[in-house]
């Protein structure tokens, strides 16, 4: 077997290479990239921590991050809240037809995002769906420019996101409420609990690495909007909807400061990182 | 049983319910695509087919639909020749140092994307390989290797060891081995991962706004182009949506169960 | 998760190897050029010696401008058979913003149209991306043909620190493309209302529009608010402050350049509801389908940037409005600088191609096309286009009074962005007019005081 061991490492260094290329190296450069001021054309300067700073110093760039606060608020926990409350509401009996409806809730997660952002533009035109709707209930007063507008666009890019992740969410946790025991069940209710101390008792716990892997990818994907917020708003208006991946894209090749791009990149590796540790740990100790 | 009964319905209703809020905008989306009106305001009664036809060719999608197809197959292709030779390296064989690079090659799955944007794209252009294909494919081919060695090291895992003792009794060679008897059993796997992959690349946008520029242009940057090239005919720019989605939606509709469950599978098992 | 795929090891691993890698790293770009550009030198002005050769010409221009560059790169090639130009077209915003990625790959443009200032050109020119363009405007005479108010939009010192002086690193084209106000004919005519001329007029006519139900101004300010406020600046502003301001003189304030009064009014017939209602959420290209299917009376818009076809010409006037100082101002400037790349292979003919777009069958060919001329007054007007007769008429008072200015954002180059942003935040009712000015000093100081030191 010794030899395979061998043969097995010749076969897994084919990957590996092209992984430490595209990869590996590309990380590490970015690190250092980071600590330098550089238009991508001239000689870099070092400027240490500067970079990383700009985050506190930098009200536009510090905003990002409040932003992604409201994003993480309607790409994870109303699609976790609302996919939890279907699937808890939903019986354990499998539902004729469900593979339908499953088809239907998982469909958003296939469309590509130009698309999805398109038809979100066209919904929350002024001469959109809702706008006309909120005319015809006699609520005229109510329509705006919703992505356009400093209170709204924000929780607007927001509701595509939970209209993107809250199908994945459902099917995640129904799959996983039917793979319960039966009798945890059962023996809840032997036991006389009503269906509210059921689902906190047995539901909740029963999907907790479901929970945790929902989480980590939802806060993930609300930390690295990009493709919504550029085909929509850029952004506007001002900056009240700008998110770091937009902030790195413009720092990166409009307006070149390389370093703050690369910066900008680290920081949102290591929260994601972060965000995976933390849940992760906190699902492994329950 | 009265109250089984009014589950079910309360079931259905609520099913029926999301999927409304699911589907509603799509449809909006459809009917614009099928309006005769620049603004994409659906005209009752009139459903103006050519749009896509119209869209087609003004946004030349028979160049970037190429240029798209071609990527998404030959990124596929590759990534999972490495994905089967990582997976069988570290599932099967265990390869020799894989209790460091496995777990090194695990944490590129962790890494975002925009943390090696950067550099990235500094080298490829010393390199010269920005606004090229290959260059482009290249990117895709190695970003996929953690979670496609991650898949398939899980897919060989999963078969019982005897085989490949048995196999080995028989005197095969790991590569043998690997293309007799491993391979046919994990072609489930490698379909899903397939249809899995095809969908990232097609729908990326993010790396082809970055690498790629004009006939280079992948389907979905395509689209966001022409929403600023002409003036604004919404009803042309949903019918062009609903063409650039259409491959990967009909991928979704004859194996959606594969999608559905490679979907929860990749994220549970990260 | 098992314990094998704990993310902690991940992490320990990954700052290992981060650290360990990182630490080979290099000061990224340590490889760059640090002598400045030094120009071109000429072998040849004549590309029909030159062999077959094939550029790659990558521009933003769409509509009337669009067909102008095709007739242009059609006539060079009937000229000389032996060249070949591919051309690429991109939106404005795609190009402006990638082209400093573009033109620097192996695969990018050879050609291509930049913006003036420092946004792109500057920037272009500073990291050596393209040609310094002097030998070549001694050699075809271009010092003789370009004014030199117009040459100095494309001047940069070759330290970089100055711009409007030194070096040429881009060429104008025999264009040049105000920004000025269309008007619906047959709504005004309706309204009774001759097209007005002064700010005051233009004010009283909108105003009757708003009265009869109109929408007085079409409007879209969620990716392009700019127009109406530039052109403002040109009513209420001196061409002497705006020139001195954007090259840089740091004595002159935003403020004095009538940017402050420009906000205001544009605030102003915000809150008094005469632009489009919601036009935060309507972007450019909308805004502009609109106003051609009849929406609104006035737009303020780039000359030639409707796309109208010969009929619809007939459909739209044509007004620069007069200075409130006297006189007209209005941009002097060409709608592109043309850049050569640094790793063109073919300089000469590159250069050849630029001196033709300056040429009088440029201006001539831009004249048939619906646009202005510059550089060249020999041409003939086609009777069939009443609206370029009186878009030329009006921009000719520009010249009259000596009004031209370059575009304001040309200013730094993060200007186009703070203005946007700054307009967006005052309609959100987030920043004063004033406060407007002060950001765009802001953002203007902090670049003269980097590019000093």
């Amino acid at each position: 077997m010794r030899r395979s061991r061998w043969m097995g490492l010749a076969m897994v260094l084919v990957p590996l290479l092209f992984y430490a290329v595209f990869m590996l190296a590309p990380i590490c450069q970015s690190f250092s990239y980071s600590f330098y001021k550089w238009d991508g054309h001239s000689a870099a300067t070092w400027v240490g921590l500067d970079n990383y700073l700009s985050f506190v110093t930098d009200p536009v760039l510090a905003s990002t991050l409040s932003h992604v606060l409201v994003l993480i608020g309607f790409f994870a926990l109303l699609p976790i809240v609302l996919g939890l409350a279907s699937a808890a509401l939903i019986t354990r009996r499998a539902l004729p037809g469900m593979a339908l409806f499953r088809f239907i809730y998982f469909l958003p997660q296939v469309l590509t995002s130009v698309v999805v952002a398109l038809v979100f533009k066209r919904l929350y035109g002024p001469e959109g769906p809702i706008n006309e709707s909120l005319r015809a209930v006699g609520l005229g007063s109510w329509t705006k420019a919703w992505l356009g507008d400093f209170d709204w666009a924000l929780p607007a890019l927001g509701l595509i996101g939970t209209w993107v992740t809250f199908g994945f969410c459902m099917v995640l946790f129904i799959s996983g409420v039917s793979s319960i025991p039966t009798e945890l069940y059962e023996a809840a209710r032997v036991d006389g609990a009503g269906p509210l101390r059921e689902f906190f008792a047995v539901t909740l716990p029963g999907l907790r690495s479901q929970l945790a892997v929902a989480l980590t990818l939802t806060i993930t994907g609300a930390l690295r909007t990009f493709d919504l917020v550029w085909v929509t708003t850029r952004g506007g208006p001002g900056t009240s909807t700008l998110t770091p991946a937009i902030a790195l894209y413009r720092a990166a090749f409009e307006n070149p400061q390389v370093g703050q791009a690369a910066a900008i990149g680290i920081v949102m590796a290591l929260l994601c990182l972060l965000i995976a540790v933390a849940i992760g740990r906190i699902a492994e100790r329950e | 049983m009265r109250t089984h009964k009014a589950e079910t319905i309360v079931n259905y209703a609520m099913l029926v319910l999301l999927a409304i809020a699911v589907l509603f905008p799509v449809f909006a989306f459809v009917s614009a695509a099928l309006s005769p009106d620049r603004s994409g305001i659906p005209v009752p009664g009139v459903f103006a087919w050519e749009n896509f036809a119209i869209a087609w060719q003004e946004a030349e999608f028979s160049k970037s639909m190429v240029v798209s197809l071609t990527v998404a197959v030959s990124a596929v292709a590759a990534q999972l020749v490495l994905a089967v030779l990582g997976g069988y390296g570290f599932g099967v064989l265990n390869a020799a140092g894989q209790k460091f690079l496995y777990p090194l090659i695990l944490f590129g799955i962790m890494v975002s994307i925009e943390a090696i944007i950067v550099p990235l794209y500094y080298q490829m252009r010393e390199l010269q390989l920005t606004n090229s294909l290959p260059g482009y494919i290249l990117i895709h081919v190695g970003t996929g290797v953690p979670f496609g060695v991650f898949w398939m090291r899980a897919a060989f895992r999963s078969l019982p060891r005897s085989i490949f003792e048995a196999a080995h009794i028989d005197g095969a060679g790991s590569i043998k081995m690997l293309l007799n008897v491993a391979l046919p059993l994990v072609k489930p796997a490698i379909l899903t991962y397939a249809l899995l992959g095809f969908m990232w690349t097609w729908n990326d946008y993010f790396l082809s706004l970055i690498f790629l520029h004009g006939d280079n242009q992948t389907a979905t940057v395509a689209l966001g182009v022409f929403q600023g090239k002409y003036l604004t005919q919404f009803n042309l720019m949903a019918a062009g949506g609903l063409i650039i989605a259409a491959p990967v939606l009909i991928l979704y509709i004859i194996f959606q169960r594969r999608f559905i469950s490679g979907m929860l599978a990749g994220a549970l098992k990260e | 998760m098992n314990k094998q795929t704990s993310p902690l090891k991940f992490l320990r691993l990954a700052v290992v190897s981060a650290l360990a890698l990182g630490l080979t790293a290099c000061a990224p770009g340590s490889q760059a050029p640090d002598t400045a550009p030094t120009a071109a030198p000429v072998t040849s002005i004549d590309p029909a010696s030159a062999g077959e050769v094939t550029l790659r010409l990558t521009d933003f221009w769409g509509a009337n401008e669009g067909e102008w560059i095709e007739s242009m790169v059609a006539q060079f090639e009937a000229k000389y058979p032996n060249i070949h130009i591919e051309r690429t077209q991109e939106d404005w915003g795609q190009l402006t913003s990638t082209l400093n990625l573009q033109i620097s790959e192996e695969a990018g443009p050879d050609i291509a149209t930049a913006n003036n200032g420092w946004q792109s050109l500057g920037t272009l020119a500073k990291g050596n991306l393209v040609l310094n363009l002097d030998q070549y405007a001694a050699a075809f005479g271009w010092d003789k043909l370009i004014p030199s108010t117009i040459a100095r939009q494309n001047e940069f010192s070759t330290d970089f620190t100055k711009i409007g002086e030194g070096s040429l690193f881009g060429t104008p084209i025999a264009r040049v493309q105000p920004i000025g106000i269309y008007y619906n004919i047959e709504k005004l005519t309706k309204l009774n209302v001759a097209p007005p001329a002064t700010f005051a007029e233009f004010e009283a006519a909108a105003k009757k529009a708003k009265d009869a139900g109109e929408i007085p101004i079409n409007y879209g300010s969620q990716d392009s608010p700019t127009a109406a406020l530039l052109a403002l600046q040109a009513v209420f502003g001196t061409a002497g402050s705006i020139n001195d301001y954007v090259y840089g003189n740091p004595a002159v304030t935003a403020e004095q350049t009538g940017l402050t009064k420009a906000a205001e009014t544009v605030q102003r017939w915000n809150e008094a509801g005469w632009f489009t209602p919601d036009h935060a959420g309507i972007d450019y290209q909308t805004a502009v389908a609109n106003f051609v299917d009849g929406k609104g009376i006035f737009r303020f818009e780039y000359q030639g940037s409707l796309g109208l076809s010969v009929e619809q010409q007939s459909k739209f006037g044509y007004i620069q409005m007069r200075n409130e100082n006297g006189g007209t101002v209005g941009v002097g400037a060409s709608p592109a600088a043309l850049v050569i790349a640094t790793k063109c292979k073919n300089p000469d003919v590159a250069a050849a191609f630029l001196d033709f777009l300056m040429s009088q069958p440029a201006a001539q060919t831009a004249v048939d096309n619906g646009l202005i001329p510059l550089l060249h007054s020999d041409v003939t007007t086609p009777a069939n286009m009443p609206l370029l007769k009186q878009e030329i008429e009006q921009i000719a008072t520009i010249g009259e009074s000596d009004g031209y200015v370059p575009y304001f954002d040309w200013a730094s180059p993060g200007m186009l962005d703070v203005l946007v942003q700054q307009m967006q935040l005052m309609y959100g009712g987030r920043a004063t007019p004033a406060e407007l000015s002060t950001a765009v000093d802001v953002e203007r100081n902090a670049f003269l005081a980097e590019s000093a030191s």
